[in-house]
């Protein structure tokens, strides 16, 4: 008979429980679309994005760009992520949660350098976010 | 003790067709994202605001002063925006002699809301706000700058529903239902 008190525990829950998408505010894109990068060697950037649960970014939308101009990038490398079909696009490659993404570089050692990271994403609820713009400014270590 | 069993089930049960209740009623509304939306409301801003239309030339939305105003703000680069879109086109069409009167906003380039607007045979004036169209509709309560955000004027101006996210073509029916009747 202890089903009873339970119950009524979990009615209480239910009723007293903010309901969905009331309470859950939609975020904004800078805590939806999180990133970092860093100089991991110094011929390697690495760009990691964390996105909120229930938020996702197209990989054909990441870009990168360097500066100064002597600075070069080569090609990016992406994880597989994961196809989203698009009525519109068609098949569409998405990065959910955490994704890491290097990027090749040939820089002068010691010069600091510009990292701008492009992104868009969406979240699932069904609102798109407008094309973002990162800046990171990374340090590589002295020439030895 | 039967009593206190009795009653105990009788207030799950209450609480649980309650809880139902709302949550039903809450789907029923079918309005999919409440939040996200502040109370800024700068409805003469939206309406003094210049932009270029597909033409290039400069428009505001006071021409259509007196309309029931529809102002979708969107971008090709959005798919929930490009999946309502088809829903407005009827809608202008079903309702544009009663008073109704659709307008996209695009934060977009020229060239692209051409291209999206043939393909889908837009029948309402699609004006091209770039950039400044999310700061526009921030103005209007889109505090994070997402999209499709939608606002709907009455006759008078009043702003009288935004929704951030797809705006359903039922939602859309009833409040020109309401609108119209006035």
């Amino acid at each position: 008979m202890r089903l009873f008190p339970r119950l009524l525990l979990w009615s209480l829950a239910l009723l007293l429980a903010p309901l969905p998408g009331v309470a859950q505010d939609l975020l904004d894109p800078d805590e939806a679309f999180r990133a970092t990068a860093r100089l991991v060697r110094a011929d390697l950037i690495e760009v990691r994005y964390q996105t909120a649960p229930g938020y996702y970014l197209y990989r054909d939308r990441l870009a990168f760009a360097l500066e100064p101009a002597e600075a070069m990038l080569g090609k990016p490398k992406l994880p597989a992520g994961k196809t989203k079909h698009d009525e519109f696009f068609g098949k569409q490659v998405i990065y959910r949660h955490r994704t890491v993404v290097t990027v090749p570089v040939t820089a002068g050692s010691g010069i600091p350098l510009t990292l701008t990271a492009d992104l868009q994403g969406c979240a699932d609820i069904g609102v798109c976010y407008p094309p973002v713009r990162r800046k990171f400014t990374l340090l590589p270590s002295p020439a030895p | 003790m039967i009593q206190v069993r009795t009653a105990a089930v009788l207030l799950a049960a209450g609480a649980l067709a309650l809880s139902v209740g709302f949550a039903t009623n809450y789907l029923l509304r079918g309005s999919p994202v409440t939040t996200g939306v502040s109370d800024e409301a700068d409805v003469e801003g939206l309406f003094a605001a210049p932009m270029p239309d597909l033409s290039g030339n400069p428009v505001t939305l006071a021409r259509w002063r007196g309309k029931v105003l529809v102002v979708n703000f969107w971008a090709t680069w959005c798919v929930p925006c490009r999946e309502e879109i088809p829903d407005f086109v009827r809608l202008q069409k079903e309702f544009g002699d009663r008073g109704v009167q659709f307008v996209g906003i695009a934060a977009d380039q020229a060239d692209k809301v051409s291209a999206f607007a043939s393909e889908l045979q837009i029948n309402y004036p699609l004006l091209i706000g770039d950039f400044a169209a999310l700061e526009l509709a921030k103005r209007v309560g889109n505090k994070i700058s997402a999209l499709p955000f939608t606002v709907v004027l009455d006759r008078k101006g009043r702003l009288v529903h935004r929704q951030l996210g797809i705006l359903k073509i039922d939602k859309l029916r009833s409040i020109f239902g309401e609108l119209l009747q006035k």
